[in-house]
């Protein structure tokens, strides 16, 4: 099942031309990779994907489970995007009680389960200004995942990870995969890309081309 | 838990009360409680205004629209994608952060008017059903104004900084707006009471306290044009781009 689909999108951005009519298709279940250098439009990509922004012209269809016609914006979607998704004066936990307060679905218990899960103590005091930069990547990841969103968009989701929690990640992220949910994700890392992949894209001159669609097992 | 927003406002809300403990204090003529309320909140009048008055009725009324848009751009700069794919609609988002906002600046107008009633009780002034400094005022009409057109002001001044960091995206800028809105709001610029700044001063009310419905209507007008803008904005994604 298609879940995510871009016809012929053109899109140029802060004045530079990124995109002239891509088409790609996104299937249920599967991991995406998109790599491609710094500035070609990795980020703006998966903007567009979320409704944050719109292609200029040609369209993005998100599968009517997943998009509401009243909404701005699509449904069960768990987002790393080049941003903080924190509040640095307060606590993980305390930042991720308030984002999951939007939709209450979830409760205290999970969100510290979740915390675990991917290597963070919630009982810490400790505000977020004063993690790491794998901590707060950590975070951020927590809040993509913790309301068991269907469809996973992680840009650099392994920035400032260590080789310990690379490998807690992409486990849990493997995990994720088996239960159903579709990630596509950006890494800087190839072998984060052959590890987890099931096809990978790649933005070359305005257009985005399959790379490869094999995964390499690297021991998870 | 305090957030560093209600930590501003708090100490905004204190830095309001010393103002107006001070002003009681210092012996401007006022005999009643209304009259004490008169003279806090004077800001310009169409004959003219003094520079302290209108300073302080700045920090009242632009105090809270500075926090917002500080808080604002903080918003749009950092965790705005994480908060709108949980709110899935633009609208709700928005409603969201109106209600807080009309609801802080009722109670801010709500707590002004409790600190100047306080004080000026604790001041030894009379709770007479008069303005003595301008006998044309009826206290009815004073208050009215001071908390309707005070509410609709803020809410413009927030409008206004909304759309501006929308559009501008940079702190300078808008920084720089807050101060425009300082100037606007004198009565050399604003001869015809025509620009939604400053409107809710009392001191507009000194010569005819009729023309505060006007300016009811004049504020009321700005809001729903401001909505407007901002309803495009919204629909352009100006802010997130």
């Amino acid at each position: 099942m298609t879940i995510i689909s871009i016809k012929n999108v053109k899109k140029v951005f802060k004045n530079i031309e990124l995109f002239n009519n891509i088409n790609i298709d996104f299937k249920r279940g599967k991991i995406y990779g998109l790599v491609g250098p710094n500035g070609s439009g990795k980020s703006v990509l998966f903007k567009m994907i979320c409704g944050f922004i719109k292609p200029d012209s040609g369209e993005i269809n998100i599968h009517p489970d997943f998009m509401d016609i009243k909404h701005d914006f699509p449904k069960s979607f768990g987002i790393i995007i080049d941003r903080p998704a924190y509040i640095s004066s307060k606590t993980g936990f305390e930042n991720l009680k308030r984002l999951a307060s939007i939709q209450n679905k979830i409760s205290e218990e999970h969100i510290k389960k979740i915390m675990i899960q991917v290597g963070l103590d919630w009982a810490t005091k400790q505000k977020v200004r004063n993690y790491s930069l794998g901590m707060k990547q950590k975070l951020s990841i927590a809040q993509a995942i913790m309301e068991n969103q269907e469809i996973l968009i992680l840009d650099e989701p392994f920035n400032g990870l260590d080789k310990n929690s690379v490998t807690t990640i992409r486990g849990l992220l493997k995990e994720l995969n088996k239960e159903g949910k579709t990630i596509i994700l950006t890494s800087h890392n190839q072998e984060d890309i052959d590890a987890l992949c099931d096809v990978v894209y790649e933005i070359q001159n305005l257009n985005i081309i399959t790379t490869h669609s094999d995964k390499i097992n690297y021991n998870l | 838990m305090i957030n560093k927003n209600q930590k501003s406002i708090t100490i905004f809300l204190l830095f309001c009360l010393l103002g107006i403990i001070f002003q009681t204090k210092n012996d401007f003529g006022a005999v009643t409680v209304w009259d004490n309320f008169y003279l806090q909140f004077y800001g310009v009048s169409k004959s003219g205004f003094s520079l302290y008055t209108y300073m302080f009725f700045c920090i009242v009324y632009l105090g809270y629209p500075f926090i917002f848009q500080n808080h604002f751009f903080n918003l749009i700069n950092g965790e705005i994608y994480y908060l709108l794919v949980r709110y899935k609609s633009l609208n709700s988002w928005f409603k969201k952060i109106l209600l807080r906002t009309i609801l802080n600046s009722f109670l801010i107008i709500l707590i002004l008017f409790v600190f100047t009633l306080v004080i000026s009780v604790a001041m030894d002034l009379e709770m007479k059903n008069s303005v003595t400094l301008r006998e044309n005022i009826k206290p009815s009409v004073l208050i009215y104004h001071f908390a309707i057109n005070g509410f609709l002001q803020i809410i413009n001044y927030i409008l206004i900084l909304f759309i501006l960091v929308c559009v501008t995206k940079k702190i300078e800028y808008v920084l720089l707006s807050s101060g425009v809105l300082l100037i606007l709001g004198l009565p050399i610029l604003n001869i015809y009471t025509i620009f939604p700044v400053a409107l809710n001063s009392l001191g507009y009310i000194s010569n005819d306290s009729s023309t505060v419905f006007v300016k009811t209507f004049i504020l009321v007008f700005y809001i729903f044009l401001e909505l407007k803008v901002i309803s495009y904005l919204l629909n352009k994604r100006i802010f997130i781009s």
